[in-house]
Parts: C-alpha cells; sequence; structure tokens
C-alpha cells in the first residue's frame, strides 16, 4: 500500500518537473500587493421629541430619522438636537437640505400656512434663502458634535391657519477627498 | 450613536473558509479593495413638525341707548355692558354688535340667554316677562324662535377680515298695562369656538 501511495506521488511529481520551467536566481517572482482605504464619514445624532428638551432626546443612526416637534409659540432659538460627524481622515462637508426650502408647511402650503425658520448649525444661520446649505469639517480622524437650533419668528397665529406644519430637513456628510 | 462604524463602507468580516483565503489574497490583491465603496453621502433626516392651534379673537360693543349705533361701548371677552331698550317701540332696537377672527375655516357661534330671550321682573310673577325676538341680520337662524342655544358656522380662515355681526332685539307690540311695573332685564351671552 506505501510503495503504491509512493509511486502515485513519484508520477505527480514528474509530471510537474515537465510542465514548469526552471527558475533561476535572476529571476524573481514579483507580486505587487496594493489595497485601498477610502475616505469615509458617516453621520448621525442625537435628536429632541420636543425642542429644547434634551430629556426627550433619541438616537438616530446614519441613515434614520426622527421626528422633533416645535413649539411654534416661542419665538428664539430651539435646540432640537446634535449633529455628530466622524470620518477616518480628511475633511468632510457636511449638507443640510430641507424639503420645503426651510419652511413649515402645512398641506400644499401657501399663503397663511407656511412658517419659515432659520436652522443654526456650527453657528452658522441657514434661512429659507435657499434650499440648502453646506460647510466644511476639517477635524482629521475625530468624532465630534454640532448643535442644532431651530429658530421660528414671533408668529401671529390668526394669519396662520390650524392645523400642523411639518418639513424634513436632511444632513448629509461627504468626504472631501 | 456616532460612536458606530461608518456604515458606508462596511469591510469583509464575515467568516473566512480556510483554504480559500490565500488564493483570494493574490487575486484580489493587485490594486482592488477588499472593502465594499463608501455610500457617497451618509445623511440622517430630521422630520421637523410644529402646530397652530384653533383660536379665534373676539370682541363687541354694547350700545348703552338701544337703537343708537354711534355711542358704543366697547366690550372684551368676560365683559358685560347693559343696554337700555325701549319697550314702548315695537321696531328692531341694536343693543350691540360683536366680532370675530378666527384661524379656521368655520367657527360656532352660539348666543343663549340667562332668561331664555325673556325680559324679566322678577317681582312681576306672570306679568313681569317679555319674550323677544333676538336677530342678526343676514342670519336667519336666530330670527324666527326662542332657541336657548344657537350656533351657526361663519366663513373664516386666516387672514379673513374680522366679521362683525349687530345684535337686534325685537320685543314687539307691548300693552303696558298688562306688564307688572318694574325693571326687566335679560343677559345675553355670546360665545365663540373655532372649529375645523
Amino acid at each position: 500500500m506505501k510503495r503504491l501511495r509512493f509511486a502515485s506521488w513519484a508520477i505527480a511529481l514528474a509530471a510537474c518537473s515537465v510542465s514548469l520551467t526552471p527558475l533561476s536566481a535572476q529571476d524573481p517572482l514579483g507580486y505587487s500587493l496594493a489595497s485601498q482605504v477610502p475616505t469615509l464619514c458617516t453621520i448621525a445624532g442625537d435628536v429632541y421629541a420636543s425642542a429644547g428638551e434634551p430629556a426627550t432626546s433619541s438616537s438616530v443612526a446614519a441613515g434614520g430619522s426622527a421626528t422633533v416637534r416645535v413649539n411654534l409659540d416661542q419665538p428664539g432659538l430651539q435646540e432640537i438636537g446634535r449633529i455628530g460627524v466622524e470620518c477616518n481622515g480628511g475633511s468632510a462637508t457636511v449638507t443640510l437640505a430641507s424639503d420645503n426650502g426651510f419652511r413649515l408647511l402645512t398641506g400644499a402650503g401657501g399663503a397663511n400656512r407656511e412658517i419659515p425658520f432659520t436652522i443654526t448649525i456650527a453657528g452658522t444661520p441657514v434661512t429659507n434663502a435657499s434650499t440648502q446649505t453646506s460647510y466644511v469639517e476639517d477635524q482629521i480622524g475625530k468624532s465630534f458634535r454640532r448643535e442644532l437650533f431651530i429658530t421660528v419668528g414671533i408668529l401671529n397665529f390668526l394669519l396662520l391657519a390650524a392645523g400642523d406644519y411639518t418639513d424634513t430637513l436632511t444632513l448629509s456628510v461627504i468626504p472631501n477627498s | 450613536m456616532i460612536s458606530e462604524g461608518p456604515s458606508g463602507g462596511k469591510c469583509c468580516t464575515g467568516p473566512r473558509r480556510r483554504g480559500v483565503l490565500p488564493a483570494v489574497m493574490v487575486l484580489t490583491g493587485i490594486g482592488l479593495n477588499l472593502c465594499a465603496p463608501a455610500m457617497a453621502d451618509d445623511n440622517v433626516s430630521i422630520v421637523t413638525t410644529g402646530s397652530i392651534a384653533p383660536v379665534c379673537v373676539f370682541d363687541g360693543q354694547v350700545f348703552p341707548t338701544a337703537g343708537i349705533t354711534t355711542a358704543g361701548e366697547p366690550i372684551a371677552g368676560g365683559e358685560t355692558a347693559t343696554s337700555l331698550v325701549n319697550l314702548a317701540d315695537s321696531r328692531d332696537q341694536a343693543i350691540g354688535s360683536y366680532r370675530f377672527q378666527c384661524n379656521t375655516p368655520a367657527a360656532a357661534v352660539t348666543i343663549t340667554t340667562l332668561n331664555d330671550f325673556k325680559l324679566v321682573n322678577p317681582a312681576g310673577g306672570p306679568r313681569g316677562q317679555i319674550p323677544y325676538l333676538l336677530k342678526i341680520p343676514g342670519l336667519s337662524q336666530l330670527a324666527g324662535g326662542f332657541t336657548v342655544t344657537t350656533a351657526y358656522l361663519d366663513a373664516t380662515g386666516p387672514g379673513v377680515p374680522f366679521t362683525e355681526r349687530l345684535l337686534l332685539v325685537d320685543v314687539g307690540t307691548l300693552n303696558l298695562f298688562r306688564l307688572a311695573p318694574g325693571v326687566y332685564s335679560d343677559q345675553v351671552v355670546v360665545t365663540i369656538q373655532a372649529s375645523q
């Protein structure tokens, strides 16, 4: 039995030696290995169910959504949550966009059915002058948080239709590299 | 939470099969990325909501002498003023007016009186009551009877100017000899409730 197994190995080795070209010391084989770790950023945060009340905070993972209820009879800044951006290097651009051009709408909006508001992020107020804004985060390899505030003006409730008003804000992060 | 790993770049962390790994390394090691590509953008959404409650503003004026509308006395919610009705006058006599503005498409106005639309002289017994009609020009609901509570909807809405209504009292033609002498009174109460 052992002889038979040895014979089969010998035949296999002989076949290999026939098919392979002998190597010389001057012709090494070179294997170039390369890989890439892309610049990655993620965004997540905590959103308050009731603006200005951190105790109502809930976590929102990347790709997630949460709802915050704003007190419309309270002029001035109301904190609605905190956003965290984490990158593995480089800088990133954070974009804040609004479905309704930074206006809370009831129904389809229109006269007497919309409430302009301002979002303050990273100390920069964003008004309804545009549908989105962006800024650059340059914290390399760190995670950091930005407080988000909403401001509604002094409203004349008699000039606004009674009902629920809403808008959806989307915060995105894109690596700059 | 932000302490979680990047959602856009999930690396190949699944179970590896022994014996296959070396071959895979050779094939993919030449300028290829072992990880799934990161998402172009990572985002979170915040739905922002707020509510505007139904609300009306409401005030009025009372004419101290019924029928004389040039000297109204302003009254606000919770206030009362007196209008002196001429029982010898069978015509409609304006006792006051009210006005309102609401942010809703409708509002319910309720008008009640303390004595069920009767001027009452408590000392007069059966001869101490004078039924009257309360009328609001433009609205027929109140003209026909002495309904204790009468409600109607009026067109309102955000930005709509104040709606003003006049309150008229019609005591009809009275035979004063069949009425007990004394002071007759009633109190009209007008309330408004915004409704969707």
